[in-house]
């Protein structure tokens, strides 16, 4: 199935980057969701909006980051059932799915 | 490894070259508070969206989280010294807000799980006090699961 979304812009790819390791080595060693999500840099990929959807999926495809909650605030949905929470690789497979049925990756 | 080495001392500032050592690949899909009840199939924290125990408040207190390690047997006990037939776990808090647990080995040596990072060996359970994770504010205990 070819994939029908256009190319991110380079900036925001390099924003996201950017912002995504700044988030990971400064929460490296919080096991706290709630800090995790409330750090600054996560804050501000959330802020960046729907643009962000595919990157934050494609990083899923890859290993399981805790982008959940950013998917949840950005698109206001949520396809993880409660009998998958904290389950990773559950979570990370249902919010793959709902990537792939909008065509998203 | 060096930098990530220089990372957590950092955090963590009673590590030393000679008091850990990593002893896993990171890991997303489990934490501490999961690696310190022996489990890896769950990242335990009680906010919606993450595993936590029925019957338990899912508030971030240290006696929500005493409670959520009793739905697994652990109870409070005094001291973390090696008793034979028994597990413990010391809970970690910061400023009353629970940060961390780490899990007693047979050998008497600890293990913890840093966040999404790496496992750690550790000679006691205080030597990742002092830092992000606080002190620790409770340990607790069960008999041993075979």
């Amino acid at each position: 199935m070819s994939r029908t979304t256009t190319p991110e812009p380079a900036s925001l790819s390099a924003q996201f980057q950017a912002l995504a390791n700044q988030w990971k080595a400064e929460t490296a060693l919080l096991s706290s969701t709630s800090a995790l999500v409330a750090h600054p840099a996560y804050q501000a990929i959330i802020g960046l909006g729907p643009r962000v959807i595919p990157l934050l999926l494609r990083e899923l495809e890859e290993e399981p980051v805790h982008w959940f909650e950013a998917l949840k605030a950005i698109t206001g949905e949520d396809p993880v059932p409660p009998e998958h929470w904290g389950r990773i690789p559950a979570m990370a497979a249902d919010w793959l799915a709902w990537g792939r049925s909008r065509g998203l990756i | 490894m060096a930098a990530f080495h220089e990372l957590v001392r950092a955090a963590l500032p009673r590590l030393t070259a000679d008091n850990y050592r990593i002893t896993s690949r990171a890991s997303w899909e489990y934490n501490c508070i999961a690696w310190a009840l022996g489990l890896t199939d769950a990242w335990w924290w009680p906010v919606p969206g993450r595993y936590w125990p029925a019957g338990v408040l899912w508030e971030e207190t240290v006696a929500a989280f005493v409670a959520a390690f009793a739905t697994l047997g652990y109870k409070p006990c005094a001291g973390t010294d090696l008793e034979p037939g028994v597990e413990k776990t010391a809970l970690f808090a910061r400023d009353e807000t629970p940060t961390h647990a780490a899990r007693q080995l047979p050998s008497g040596l600890w293990t913890s799980k840093l966040g999404p990072s790496i496992d750690i060996e550790h000679s006691t359970p205080e030597v990742v006090g002092g830092g992000g994770y606080g002190e620790m504010v409770a340990v607790l205990a069960r008999k041993a699961v075979t």
